[in-house]
């Protein structure tokens, strides 16, 4: 069940990739987005065949330019929707970035950077509040089902709230409780995966921004 | 507690105030929305109201108007007419000249206050008002019309029959105008539920487009008057080319 979980969470990025040429998505936030599936799924790809082929590649490295890589691209995606001013998002998402390299650095670079990650999950949880507050003090009220931006940061809050507390206890739970890391890794990390692309892949096929 | 349940209770936790956010977010949202809409319904009546009130105010004035002039203006003048008879003995080619102006004068101003204000329409009903419409339209000899209203029996309330008479009115003097026609055909239906007031008429005509867009445009008076007395009415227009040379205009209206 946890491979089957795991195969579906990998290949599921491909869905909105599709919708995303389908639906000829005409946003031009939309292309960020669109990097940010690319990106993943190209990693996700890799983590399997380092683990599958037992590849003498430490994978930590690419698990840290994931998480770098990720967090510019959603970071641009909420640039360009002016959730806050340009000044201040600039400025946390530089702090942010900054916090993660110290953190990686005081540690140890074939770690996981649990800090570093739920930091930078918690800058995009809060970007996603701040999109849902831009969307309701809309001048003019709308369906936000209707609203492609409604369903990113949906599928983003949801993804990087779940994340959260796996990412803190990641390091602690994989040294402690393997099974349980492994399911709560697979059951939570990779469905809340499938439910980010879902809702992406629905955002392609909105023909209103917000 | 244990850290492992801590970390169970965590990750619950943050997906249940995410989903409660979202939750809250679009509850929110929905009721802004319907009081938005329901803050325009009641904008969109009370334009309505102010409309009918407007259009209420107009009839009266004209009809006051057609009252001053049929009755007053117009005995006055036949009066002279009679003054002028008599005296006709001392120059007749200049009393027989006056008298055909004086002639001329009371028939405009009879057919003035009958545009102004249909006297048939209030005692008679819009059939009737409709046919008599339709025999000064004949009267030209350029256009052939015709009337049905088998379908039609009864009467509807004053302002009701005011307002589809004056659009039938105004289609009549567009098409007039603008269509090239030699024959006019008007049907008239009514039932339980429905007013259905056809016209068809072999000339150039609109299309629904255009209708659209003219009403929209600056201008258009006579378009936007029957734009705005069908809203009054709650009732519908539909314009549509049957054939090469047929055209029809449909207004449908609620039997309120």
């Amino acid at each position: 069940m946890q491979l089957v979980i795991q195969y579906i969470s990998m290949f599921s990025a491909l869905v909105p990739i599709v919708f995303y040429f389908i639906y000829n998505s005409r946003f031009e936030s939309s292309r960020w987005l669109l990097y940010y599936l690319l990106v993943s799924f190209c990693f996700e790809v890799l983590f399997l065949a380092i683990e599958k082929e037992k590849l003498s590649i430490d994978h930590h490295y690419l698990i840290h330019s994931f998480f770098v890589l990720e967090f510019c691209l959603i970071s641009i995606y909420f640039f360009r929707q002016h959730i806050i001013s340009k000044k201040l998002q600039s400025a946390i998402s530089v702090v942010a970035l900054l916090a993660y390299f110290l953190l990686l650095s005081d540690k140890d670079l074939f770690r996981f950077n649990t800090i570093g990650c739920a930091l930078f999950s918690l800058v995009l949880i809060f970007y996603c509040i701040m999109g849902f507050k831009q969307l309701s003090q809309r001048a003019l009220p709308i369906y936000l089902e209707k609203t492609a931006f409604f369903w990113v940061i949906c599928g983003l809050l949801l993804f990087f709230s779940g994340s959260f507390f796996v990412y803190v206890f990641k390091a602690y739970l994989a040294a402690s409780d393997v099974t349980l890391y492994k399911q709560l890794w697979h059951y939570v990390h990779d469905v809340l995966i499938i439910l980010k692309c879902t809702f992406i892949a629905i955002s392609f096929t909105r023909k209103i921004e917000k | 507690m244990t850290p492992t349940v801590f970390v169970i209770i965590g990750i619950c936790g943050m997906i249940a105030l995410a989903i409660g956010l979202i939750y809250f977010v679009v509850l929110h949202q929905r009721r802004v929305f319907q009081y938005h809409l329901e803050s325009l319904q009641s904008q969109k009546e009370h334009e309505l109201q102010i409309q009918l009130i407007a259009q209420e105010t107009q009839e009266q004035t004209m009809s006051q108007l057609a009252s001053e002039l049929h009755d007053d203006v117009g005995v006055l003048l036949s009066s002279v007419k009679l003054f002028l008879a008599k005296s006709s003995a001392e120059n007749p080619g200049l009393m027989i000249q006056s008298q055909a102006m004086l002639d001329e004068s009371i028939q405009k101003i009879r057919n003035l206050s009958h545009r102004l204000h249909p006297a048939t329409l209030q005692h008679l009903g819009l059939p009737v008002a409709l046919q008599s419409l339709m025999e000064v339209v004949n009267m030209s000899g350029v256009i052939k019309t015709e009337l049905n209203c088998e379908k039609w029996n009864g009467r509807l309330t004053e302002q009701t029959e005011l307002s589809l008479y004056r659009i039938v009115q105004e289609l009549f003097n567009n098409l007039i105008k603008h269509s090239r026609l030699s024959y006019l055909r008007l049907d008239l239906e009514i039932n339980h539920e429905l007013i259905v007031i056809l016209i068809s008429h072999n000339g150039s005509g609109l299309t629904n487009e255009l209708y659209q867009k003219e009403i929209m445009k600056k201008g258009a008076i006579g378009l936007k008057n029957i734009y705005n007395r069908l809203q009054l009415l709650k009732a519908n227009i539909h314009f549509e080319q049957k054939e090469e040379q047929l055209f029809e205009i449909t207004i449908t209206a609620p039997n309120q």
